[in-house]
C-alpha cells in the first residue's frame, strides 16, 4: 500500500493525494519529494527516528507491502498494530500553539480529539485501527462531521496482508467454465427461507398410472363391454363446418391440406371419415396436398376406406361419377406454403404426379374451400398464417382434441369457417350426416365413446386418489 | 396362391405390429434395450421413407432429370444441387470425423464454413416466413377482431362481456408471466400493490385453467389413439387364421 504522510500533522494519506485528510494541508507543495522505499524487516522492527525525535516527519511511500508472515520478529510488540504505536505517534505529532489556533474552530481535525461517542463506546483503541472494509478513512469525509483517520499506520507499522489471489494458470478449464457459467447470469435474490424437507417427497408412480389407464381401456375392449355410453359434448364449430361443406358447389375444387400420418391417424381418421364422405357426396373435385412424407399414403387409405363403405347414400356410385382425386406432395415443409398461396395452380400442376401433364391443367382451378386436416395446431396455424391472408379461401379445420383449444380463437375471429376436433367432433359431425353414414362407422365410434368413458373414469380415480393421499399425508404447520 | 399370400400377409402384419406395439409401449416401465430398438426402428423407417420419397418425387423428376436432359437450360437449377452437395459433404464430415487433438486442416474448416451457407438459407427462409406469417395471420387478425368487439356499439352484451373477460385474462396472464411481485411491487403505493396483486392472482388462475383445459383435451386425444390401436389389433386378430381356428373350437 502506498501512503503519503502529511508534513504538517503526520496523517497518513493515500499516495497522490492533493490535500491532507487530517488538516487539509496542500500535499503538492510538500518537500522533500516523495521517495519510494521498501522497508526491510529491520526497518519494520525499529521505530522511526524522525518521529521519535519530534522533528518534521518525512513523507514515505510504500510501493510493496512487507510480508508479515515472513517477518521473523512479527511477534515483537513494536510491530503489532496496537494502540501503543498509535499513542506514540499521536504523542509525536506537533502540538504547538499556532496549530491550536488553527484548530480552534474545528477541534475534531485534531488527531487527539475524542468525541463523546468515542468515550462512551468500548474498545476505542480498536476503533482506531483498520475498519472491516480496510478503508483508511471512515465516516463522512469533509469538515461537517468528525472524521476518523486510521492513525496507526506508522512507517514501522505492519500493513495488513493482502489475500493471495489465485492466478488464472492455477485454475483448470473445468473450474473456469464453472466460474463463467456462474457469472453469466445475474444472481437471483432469494427472499424466502427454504425449510428443510421433513420427509422424502413422494414419487409420482407414473408407471402405475399408465398401467391403470391401459387396463381401464384394454379390459373393456377385450371384454367387448357396451357401456357406459354417454353423449359427447357438441363443441361450437362443427355445425359451421357442416354448413360450409354443404355449400360447396358440385365440381368445384376443394383442397385438402393433409398434415397427419399413420402416427395420429387413429384419432384423426374418426373425424376425417365423415368430412371426406360429405365432400364426396357434394361431388367436389378433391386435391390432396401434403408436406409430410406419409401424408399421401394416409389419405389414399382413408379415401379408399370411405369409398368402400356402403352407406345409404350409395356413395361408391357417386364417387365413381365424380372427378378423380389428385395428390400432391409439396417439398420444403411449411416454407413451401407461401408459394402455394401465391400461385396454387402452378404449385399443384408441378406436384401432381399421378396424371400426365396434358391432363393436369384440366384438374386445377382456384379452390373454393380448404380442409386443413392436421394433428398439430401449428400446421393449421401455418396455413392460416401463410396462405389464407393471400388467397382468402375459406378454411375448415379437422384436428385432434389436443389441438382444439389452441385453434378455437381462430374460429372466434372468423379465420376458420368450421372446426371439427377429436372423437366428440367426429360424433357431432356424424350426427349431422346421420342418414348417410355407414353402420360400421357408427359402431366404431360408439366403441370409442365407451372406451373413452372408461379411460376418463380411471383418470378421475387416479386424480382423486392422489389428492386424497396428499391430503392425508400433508404436513401441519405449527 | 393369392389367398395364401393374403393370409400370410395378414398374419405376419398382425404379429409384427403387435410385437412392435408392445415393444414401444414397454417404454413406460423404464428405458431398456428393446424399447430403444423399437424407437430406433420407428425413426429409421420414417427417415428411410422420407429419403425414398424425396428422391423419387422431388430430386429425380425436378432436379436430376432436367439437369441431365439440358444442363444449360436453366442455370438456377444448379444452385440447389450445389447447396445440397455442400450440406451433405459437411454433414458426412461431421458425422465421421474423430476427435482432433489439434486444429483441423484448413480445407476441412473451409468445408465446414461452406456447409453453413445452406443451413443459414434454410433457417433464414423458415424464420422469416414464420415471423411474417405470425404477424399477418395471427397478431393482426386477432387484434382486429378484438378491436371490433370493443368498439362496435351494436355488439351483444354476452359477446362484449366475453371480449372484456378475454382482455382481462390476457393482460393478467402477461402480467403474471413478466412481473415479479417481490421485485417490483414492494415500493409501490398500497392501492397499486393491491390492484396488481389481484391482477397477478387472476393471471395465475387463468394459466392454471388453460393448462387444465389443454391437458384434458390432450388426454382425450391420446386416449383416442390408444383405443384406435387396441381396436386395430383386435379387429386384425379376428381376421387371422389362428383366431378362426380358436373360434372354431369354441362351442
Amino acid at each position: 500500500m502506498s501512503i503519503t504522510r502529511c508534513p504538517h500533522c503526520g496523517t497518513a494519506n493515500r499516495a497522490g493525494s492533493n490535500f491532507c485528510n487530517g488538516c487539509g494541508t496542500d500535499l503538492r507543495d510538500s518537500s522533500p519529494p516523495p521517495r519510494d522505499e521498501t522497508p526491510t524487516p529491520d526497518e519494520l522492527n525499529s521505530t522511526n527516528p524522525s518521529t521519535e525525535s519530534g522533528s518534521q516527519p518525512s513523507v514515505h511511500v510504500f510501493d510493496t507491502p512487507p510480508e508479515i508472515p515472513s517477518n521473523p520478529h512479527a511477534d515483537s510488540p513494536a510491530t503489532e498494530p496496537t494502540t501503543e504505536s498509535a499513542t506514540q505517534q499521536s504523542a509525536s505529532l506537533p502540538t504547538d500553539s499556532s496549530d491550536e489556533d488553527d484548530f480552534a474552530d474545528q477541534p475534531w481535525l485534531r488527531l487527539e480529539f475524542v468525541t463523546d461517542d468515542d468515550e462512551d463506546s468500548t474498545g476505542d483503541a480498536e476503533d482506531l485501527t483498520f475498519d472491516e472494509s480496510g478503508r483508511l478513512v471512515t465516516a463522512v469525509q469533509g469538515l461537517l462531521a468528525p472524521i476518523r483517520v486510521a492513525t496507526n499506520i506508522a512507517d514501522n507499522a505492519p500493513v495488513p496482508p493482502i489475500r493471495a489471489v489465485p492466478t488464472v494458470e492455477s485454475v483448470n478449464n473445468d473450474e473456469l467454465r464453472l466460474i463463467r457459467g456462474l457469472m453469466a447470469e445475474p444472481p437471483t435474490l432469494v427472499n424466502y427461507q427454504v425449510r428443510p424437507a421433513q420427509r422424502r417427497p413422494r414419487s409420482l408412480r407414473i408407471h402405475w398410472l399408465f398401467a391403470l389407464l391401459g387396463l381401464a381401456v384394454g379390459l373393456p375392449a377385450f371384454l367387448l363391454l357396451a357401456g357406459p355410453v354417454g353423449r359427447p359434448y357438441i363443441w361450437p364449430g362443427v355445425e359451421d363446418a357442416y354448413i360450409t361443406i354443404q355449400g360447396v358447389a358440385s365440381n368445384s375444387l376443394v383442397v385438402v391440406y393433409w398434415a397427419y400420418d399413420p402416427a395420429t391417424s387413429g384419432e384423426l381418421n374418426l373425424a376425417m371419415q365423415p368430412v371426406m364422405r360429405h365432400l364426396l357426396q357434394r361431388r367436389a373435385r378433391i386435391a390432396v396436398i401434403t408436406t409430410i412424407p406419409g401424408g399421401i399414403a394416409t389419405a389414399e387409405r382413408l379415401i379408399a376406406q370411405v369409398r368402400a363403405d356402403p352407406g345409404s347414400d350409395n356413395l361408391s356410385l357417386a364417387a365413381d361419377l365424380g372427378q378423380p382425386i389428385t395428390y400432391a406432395f409439396l417439398p420444403g415443409g411449411a416454407a413451401s406454403l407461401p408459394l402455394f398461396a401465391r400461385d396454387p395452380t402452378t404449385a399443384l400442376l408441378e406436384n401432381i404426379l399421378l396424371f400426365p401433364p396434358e391432363q393436369r391443367q384440366e384438374l386445377v382451378q382456384r379452390p373454393a374451400l380448404v380442409i386443413a386436416a392436421a394433428a398439430q395446431a401449428e400446421d393449421v396455424q401455418n396455413w392460416l398464417e401463410q396462405v389464407q391472408p393471400l388467397d382468402f379461401t375459406p378454411v375448415v379445420a379437422v384436428t385432434t382434441a389436443g389441438a382444439d383449444p389452441i385453434l378455437r380463437p381462430y374460429l372466434d375471429s372468423n379465420q376458420l369457417f368450421g372446426l371439427v376436433s377429436g372423437f366428440d367432433g367426429a360424433y357431432a359431425y356424424r350426427q349431422l350426416l346421420q342418414p348417410f353414414t355407414a353402420p360400421e362407422d357408427t359402431l366404431a365410434l360408439l366403441r370409442q365413446i365407451v372406451l373413452q368413458n372408461w379411460g376418463h373414469v380411471a383418470l378421475l380415480t387416479a386424480i382423486a386418489l392422489g389428492n386424497l393421499a396428499a391430503l392425508l399425508s400433508r404436513e401441519t404447520t405449527p | 396362391m393369392d389367398y395364401i399370400s393374403r393370409e400370410l400377409f395378414v398374419t405376419v402384419a398382425f404379429w409384427g405390429s403387435l410385437l412392435m406395439t408392445l415393444i414401444i409401449f414397454s417404454g413406460i416401465v423404464g428405458d431398456h434395450a428393446l424399447a430403444r430398438f423399437g424407437q430406433h426402428l420407428l425413426v429409421g423407417a420414417s427417415v428411410g421413407y422420407l429419403g425414398v420419397l424425396a428422391i423419387q418425387h422431388v430430386l429425380r423428376p425436378r432436379l436430376i432429370t432436367p439437369l441431365i436432359a439440358d444442363p444449360t437450360g436453366d442455370p438456377l437449377r444448379w444452385v440447389p444441387l450445389v447447396l445440397g452437395i455442400l450440406l451433405i459433404i459437411a454433414g458426412l464430415d461431421r458425422s465421421f470425423r474423430t476427435k482432433h487433438t489439434h486444429a483441423p486442416p484448413r480445407w476441412r474448416r473451409t468445408l465446414h464454413g461452406l456447409g453453413r451457407i445452406p443451413v443459414a438459407l434454410l433457417l433464414a427462409v423458415g424464420l422469416s416466413a414464420t415471423l411474417f406469417g405470425a404477424l399477418q395471420g395471427t397478431l393482426f387478425p386477432q387484434f382486429w377482431r378484438a378491436a371490433q368487439i370493443a368498439f362496435d356499439p351494436n355488439v351483444s352484451v354476452p359477446i362484449f362481456l366475453a371480449g372484456v373477460l378475454t382482455l382481462l385474462l390476457t393482460t393478467a396472464t402477461l402480467l403474471y408471466l413478466y412481473v415479479d411481485p417481490t421485485r417490483y411491487l414492494a415500493e409501490q403505493p398500497t392501492y397499486v400493490r393491491r390492484l396488481l396483486v389481484g391482477w397477478l392472482w387472476l393471471g395465475q388462475r387463468a394459466i392454471w385453467l388453460a393448462a387444465g383445459i389443454i391437458f384434458a383435451r390432450l388426454m382425450a386425444s391420446r386416449l383416442s389413439l390408444l383405443i384406435a390401436r387396441i381396436d386395430y389389433l383386435l379387429l386384425t386378430f379376428s381376421a387371422t387364421p389362428f383366431w378362426r381356428w380358436w373360434d372354431g373350437r369354441l362351442p
